[in-house]
């Protein structure tokens, strides 16, 4: 505490008294007049034109104190908005407040002991929303407080008072300032013990100054902030910084407090499942973890000791298990699973570490926010968790559908921050690049002969590295039935309509996964690949390559993002064709595509005729998974160029 | 894993797609399907071995998935049920044992669980006891709400292949009245399944039997005052897959409903003897809807909405369209409200609400400008049941309104966004809807129409021209019936046209894939009581042979039924609407070309499926006209390899390209 800050409480304690009474988790809505008339508001165009205005919307937030584990705090929202047209009725008579999702990755509890609506007409007159016009449901995947507004009129206010308390654990409180209609007054208070010291995020280009108000006792401290209306081409402009969304963030611990807490959370999980681990070794709690662990020794039996099947294994173990997996505690002491919900992610971590992967956790920034490593404090600048395994140069993460797998490429080359468990825990810059394990192989290879408008098709294709990764973990595990479903759909994409007369597979298990090709065979009849006008043969022979992806004309415009694909990849693809008897090839040429593309990415095809065989071979190639918006013109190309490639026709004539 | 019931669950959620009337009886219904038996299950090892081998390509089995069904009275002269479950599970994958951790059984405040024990012996000769979890109670999302739904796991701490899980456990049912439902089948193959029926001599049971093609055996024993049925399946029992555009699970699964019939205790009367009974049940839940005098609040909007109006029906039609427009369709579940609709008034305030409190809106509002609006209860087409085999509550899943105008029956669903007033909703097609008419206060059972294949019409009139090395064509595509509301969906958003242009470009061309710059001229789909329309000009490069050889494919439209499995079905097929699909292509051929040869023309016309082909050449013009007309909703899989071969002979014909040759 600097001497001005006592200066400072000194001066404004009077203030803060009044504030006090105001914004305080005693505040209620009585604490406002019921009644606003709108003709006594000085508005702009802008706000007398929307369908409704938020008269004002209030926060107040109190944390009495950090917890070793868990922070308990109070939040309160009160808002009130005024309906300004019919399209104002019709939007506000159901409204959805979002609920607070408890933090993905550090979970949290959210229960409101408060929830109450009213309306109040132009008259004066005042009535409370019955509680069964107040809901809490689900969107879309969002929790929502759902409210139906009966009899609104042009000139109705409404009114929701929310109060919770609420437990949550490592993230920074976050205050959303834009809203769906303008908004007169939004105020946020936050309360928390004078020695927390927080940290505050505005949102560049709308930050405001803010009243710090410290008690008598040095004990408590307020901070207020009033933000008034933004109007749509401020909100426009400053959209380059936040997306459509301005958040004020309060942090209220310092950074090396949250590291702390991060560590606590990590050793805690961890330190768990690894006595829990040890002890299993100990016997006593064997029956315990015993169905998870039978997966685990399939694993260690069947393959070598790479990292990669380790990764193979720890990835099966979580794919087999429902989200909530962890192992618990019932009340008999028994441990049992479905007890304690826990992310995927947070397993994988968990697990990886038990399996000797000495994974290392990474934070990525999603880029809403311009942060760098070096002003990292709370972890939702750097919000996106990614799993390093060095041993594989390999990112893991979970995607919005709970998927486990290779981290999106949109990472590659972004700042990140590192989050060092071991020894001195710190948080350090990280750098994520391209990882050397990328590299994938799809090479495909097709005999194809005709009798009149029925063709034969011998079908090949060998998958290597990421090529087969996703095929491989979708059948893994699964039934006979099932994986032979799975394999006749991989086929189906060359070959959409035709009937497949055999399959077979080779390596076609996920502990084979960058060990050895995967390599399938298959062969089909296809009918609908001909069509034979008595001297002429008209064969859909580009099609046999799989659907191409065409570029739209909104893709022509300038590219301003990097393109980022899966995996780098490799395409190699031979196509022979047996030329029927007394008929001749009309078009060579057109399956000879010349070369675009550089030496990062690029496509080729070349055609000849060898005997009584035309022979194709279509080369394409992306050597990178991530390349700059620049190489966007040229990348559109190779598109084109392969796009090209699956429309053309072969014309055999007589 | 809710182990019993998840497939089943899924199917059973899907057949009550926008249900109101039953949706109380959801967790019932779970119930059912999990049951077994009446003693204990012995199979030798041989025996096991042939199971692993026969049914090799599944994660688990059921050997055998009994119910009990028990009558008795209770203290306070109640009509109560004991239904006994129980249950051999072979495990066969890691997946199916992983399976068989967490066995989830759910009931309800209304139904309650009794002994519960699951035991587990794997191939070696160990057991295992599963440890019940405490009582959770089950929360439902998106906005559906379940009331007193609860559950209770069984959990073992280790389940693996081979091993033999006998599960039992007993529910209570408090309203000994409700229909059980047994299944001869599910979502894993069962190999054997035996209901047992206690009927004492207070109690009869009405007995309907589903799909069983007359292979449900019974045997009868009469004890003292109790007859004890035993139903057993005599066929293969029913085993379901997953499969795109089938009939639904209850159409297709051997299975009997029992409903009670009479019950008389002390003079206290039970059971659902014939329609009036189920009727009288529907109209106590109509009481507070048929007493409703506020439904005069709702006039001042609804003269509103329908001043400038002349006859009654246009006067329905704008209600029925206002409901559809402003009130939000949210399903409730939970207790009564699954059941009773909510009244017009306080639907109209509120701005939400699910089938019958938009027909109930829908019947107040005509009400409150004096016109005659009946409220009727139905099935979606996923419930295989009439309302003279099965009064009882299991019939219906749905309400509507419905308009007598003259001679013409109106059927009004607004639960569907863009539902033209003359259609009732694809999915009631064809069932019967119990119609209440306040009035007479009377109860009329009548069928809902099949919407004929013309209605729906799709006609495609394409003009191509070729010029230098394109051919340029210029399409108009006219829409009806349930297609236009389709049309609607995905032309409806103001940005969707440009975002999706490539994507919806399928909508209109036989392969999507192939090449061509495409501009839309005009989209008009948002009428519903007008033909939707949309042109729009293509241009692509021309095919050619060599320089004096062009090949042109004049068929550019697309047919119906290219989005739907038909190869190797395992079920047979069930279409949303028969269809027509019209296309009418004419090509102006350069004057320097000639055409060689034209095309056959072909008629086809089968059970269920019909085209045509004509091609016309006069006057340096040759017309194409293409005719594929569906006349049927469902078809057998027999049906279907015919379906799919006609189809891709179709197909064929059409991929053939014109040879025009230059002079």
């Amino acid at each position: 505490m600097n001497r001005f800050r006592i200066l400072l409480t000194l001066l404004l304690f009077p203030i803060f008294l009044q504030g006090q009474t105001i914004y305080t988790t005693d505040y209620d809505w009585s604490q406002q007049p019921e009644y606003v008339d709108p003709s006594k508001l000085s508005l702009t165009p802008e706000q007398e034109k929307s369908n409704a205005l938020y008269l004002f919307n209030i926060d107040v937030y109190k944390l009495p104190g950090l917890g070793v584990f868990m922070w308990f705090h109070t939040e309160i929202k009160h808002m009130k908005i005024l309906v300004q047209s019919k399209k104002g009725i019709e939007e506000l008579n159901k409204f959805y407040l979002p609920i607070k999702e408890k933090n993905t990755f550090w979970g949290g509890t959210y229960d409101e002991t408060e929830v109450k609506a009213r309306i109040i007409q132009s008259d004066g007159s005042c009535v409370a929303v019955s509680r069964d016009s107040i809901f809490k449901g689900e969107l879309d995947g969002r929790l929502y407080n759902y409210f139906a507004f009966d009899n609104l009129k042009i000139g109705s206010i409404i009114e929701i008072f929310i109060k919770t308390p609420k437990v949550s654990d490592g993230y920074p409180s976050e205050f959303l300032l834009t809203q769906k209609y303008p908004t007169l007054s939004r105020i946020v208070a936050y309360h928390s013990k004078a020695n927390l010291d927080p940290v505050i995020y505005q949102p560049k280009g709308y930050e405001v100054k803010y009243e710090e108000q410290i008690d008598q006792d040095l004990n408590n401290r307020l901070l207020l902030f009033k933000y008034e209306s933004l109007s749509a081409a401020k909100r426009q402009e400053l959209s380059n910084y936040a997306n459509d969304n301005l958040f004020l963030h309060i942090q209220p611990a310092n950074r090396d407090r949250l590291t702390d807490r991060m560590k606590m959370l990590f050793e805690l999980n961890l330190g768990y499942s690894s006595a829990f681990y040890k002890k299993r070794e100990g016997k006593p709690l064997k029956k315990s973890l015993k169905n998870s662990e039978k997966f685990i020794d399939v694993w260690f039996i069947k393959s070598d000791t790479s990292a990669i099947v380790k990764l193979r294994r720890a990835e099966f173990f979580l794919k087999t298990k429902n989200e909530t997996f962890m192992l618990g505690l019932n009340n008999s002491g028994r441990y049992l699973v479905n007890q304690v919900p826990m992310e995927k992610f947070h397993l994988m971590y968990t697990y990886s570490n038990l399996i000797g992967l000495e994974p290392k956790l990474i934070f990525a920034s999603r880029g809403d926010y311009h942060a760098t490593p070096e002003n990292f404090v709370c972890p939702n600048y750097f919000d996106f968790p990614l799993i390093y395994f060095p041993d594989l140069d390999v990112y893991y993460s979970v995607d919005p559908d709970d998927r486990i797998g290779p981290a999106p490429t949109r990472f590659l080359n972004s700042n990140a921050v590192y989050f060092n468990i071991h020894g001195k825990p710190k948080i350090e810059p990280f750098k994520i690049h391209e990882p050397r394990i990328n590299f994938s192989t799809d090479s495909l290879s097709i005999q194809l002969s005709f009798q009149g408008d029925e063709a034969k098709a011998e079908f090949k294709e060998v998958l290597i590295g990421n090529a087969a990764l996703n095929y491989l973990v979708e059948i893994n595990g699964a039934r006979e039935g099932k994986i032979l479903e799975e394999r006749e759909s991989l086929i189906r994409y060359y070959f959409p309509k035709s009937d497949i007369l055999s399959t077979k597979a080779k390596n076609e298990t996920l502990d084979k996964a960058f060990v050895l090709p995967l390599t399938i065979y298959s062969t089909l009849k296809c009918n609908d690949l001909v069509v034979d006008l008595d001297s002429i043969l008209i064969v859909e022979l580009g099609s046999v390559i799989g659907n191409q992806r065409e570029l739209s004309e909104d893709e022509n415009s300038k590219r301003e993002t990097g393109i980022y694909l899966e995996n780098n990849i490799h395409y190699v693809r031979e196509l022979s064709v047996s030329i029927p008897t007394g008929y001749k090839v009309k078009n060579v040429n057109d399956f000879i595509l010349e070369f675009a593309g550089n030496e990062l990415f690029g496509f080729k095809s070349d055609a000849r005729i060898v005997g009584n065989k035309l022979m194709i071979t279509v080369d394409e190639y992306y050597n990178k998974a991530s390349y700059l918006p620049e190489d966007y013109e040229l990348m559109k190309q190779v598109y084109s160029a392969s796009h090209k490639f699956y429309t053309t026709k072969l014309f055999l004539a007589k | 894993m809710k182990v019993l019931f998840t497939d089943i669950i899924c199917n059973i959620a899907q057949s009550f797609h926008k249900s109101t009337v039953l949706n109380y009886l959801f967790p019932i219904i779970i119930f059912l399907f999990t049951f077994s038996a009446l003693g204990q299950v012995s199979f030798t090892k041989d025996q096991i071995e042939e199971f692993k081998k026969k049914y090799k390509s599944f994660d688990f089995i059921y050997l055998k998935k009994d119910l009990e069904i028990i009558p008795y009275k209770s203290d306070t002269d109640d009509f109560r049920l004991k239904l006994n479950f129980s249950e051999v599970i072979l495990i066969l994958s890691p997946k199916g044992s992983e399976s068989f951790l967490d066995q989830t059984i759910e009931y309800s405040d209304a139904i309650q669980l009794h002994g519960a024990k699951s035991k587990l012996r794997s191939e070696s000769g160990k057991t295992q006891k599963a440890i019940l979890s405490s009582e959770v109670q089950t929360i439902s999302s998106n906005f559906v709400f379940y009331d007193g739904e609860k559950s209770r796991e069984l959990n073992f701490e280790d389940v693996a292949v081979g091993d033999i899980i006998e599960t039992s456990y007993s529910l209570i049912y408090e309203n000994g009245a409700l229909p059980i439902r047994h299944f001869f089948g599910g979502f894993a193959p069962i190999v054997s399944s035996n209901v047992e029926l206690q009927e004492p001599d207070w109690v009869e049971f009405d007995k309907q039997f589903y799909n069983d093609k007359g292979m449900i055996r019974e045997s009868k024993k009469q004890r003292g005052n109790v007859t004890y049925s035993v139903f057993t399946f005599t066929g293969t029992p029913y085993t379901h897959v997953f499969e795109p555009d089938a009939p639904s699970f209850l159409s297709l699964v051997p299975h009997i409903i029992f409903q009670v019939k009479e019950c008389n205790i002390n003079d206290k009367q039970f059971g659902l003897p014939d329609l009036s009974a189920l009727q009288k049940i529907y109209l106590s839940y109509l009481d507070n809807v048929i007493s409703d005098t506020s439904f005069s609040d709702l006039r001042t909007i609804t003269l509103e909405i329908t001043k400038e109006l002349n006859s009654d029906s246009e006067k329905v039609k704008a209600i029925y369209y206002w409901v559809q427009n402003h009130i939000q369709y949210v399903a409730f579940e939970e207790g009564i409200s699954g059941v009773r609709p909510r009244l017009g008034k306080n639907t109209f305030n509120k701005r939400y609400g699910d089938c019958k409190d938009m027909a109930v809106l829908i019947y107040g509002m005509a009400k409150s400008i004096g016109i005659r609006i009946q409220i009727a209860w139905t099935g979606t087409r996923d419930l295989p049941y009439t309302y003279e085999k099965s009064h009882n509550q299991f019939v219906d899943n749905h309400m509507i309104a419905t308009f007598q105008d003259n001679d013409r029956k109106y059927f009004l669903d607004a639960t569907s966004d863009f539902q033209p007033f003359d259609l009732p909703t694809s999915f009631i097609q064809g069932k019967e809807a119990l119609i209440f008419d306040d009035k007479s206060n009377s109860f009329l059972v009548e069928q809902i129409p099949v919407i004929g294949s013309l209605v729906n019409c799709i006609k495609d009139s394409t003009v191509l021209t070729i010029a230098d090395d394109f051919v340029v064509g210029s399409k108009k595509k006219e829409v009806g019936g349930y297609n236009k509301i389709a049309y609607f969906h995905l032309f409806n958003e103001p940005d969707l046209l440009e975002k999706n242009k490539k994507k919806l470009t399928g909508y209109f061309f036989n392969n999507e894939n192939v090449s061509r710059k495409v501009d839309f001229v005009r989209v008009k789909v948002n009428e519903r009581d007008s033909i939707s329309k949309v042109e729009l000009v293509f241009r692509k490069k021309l095919s050619k042979l060599d320089s004096n050889t062009v090949l042109l494919n004049v068929f550019t439209g697309n047919l119906p039924l290219d989005q739907l499995k038909l190869k190797n079905r395992k079920l047979p097929l069930e279409i949303d609407y028969k269809t027509t699909s019209v296309s009418l292509t004419k090509v102006i051929i350069p004057s320097d070309y000639s055409v060689t040869k034209l095309p056959e023309n072909k008629v086809i016309d089968k059970d269920g499926i019909s085209y045509q082909i004509n091609y016309e050449f006069f006057n340096g013009e040759l017309k194409q006209l293409v005719k594929v007309e569906l006349t049927k909703l469902n078809y057998s899989i027999e049906e279907v390899e015919v379906l799919e071969k006609t189809i891709s002979e179709l197909t064929k014909q059409l991929s053939k390209p014109l040879v025009l040759i230059r002079k």
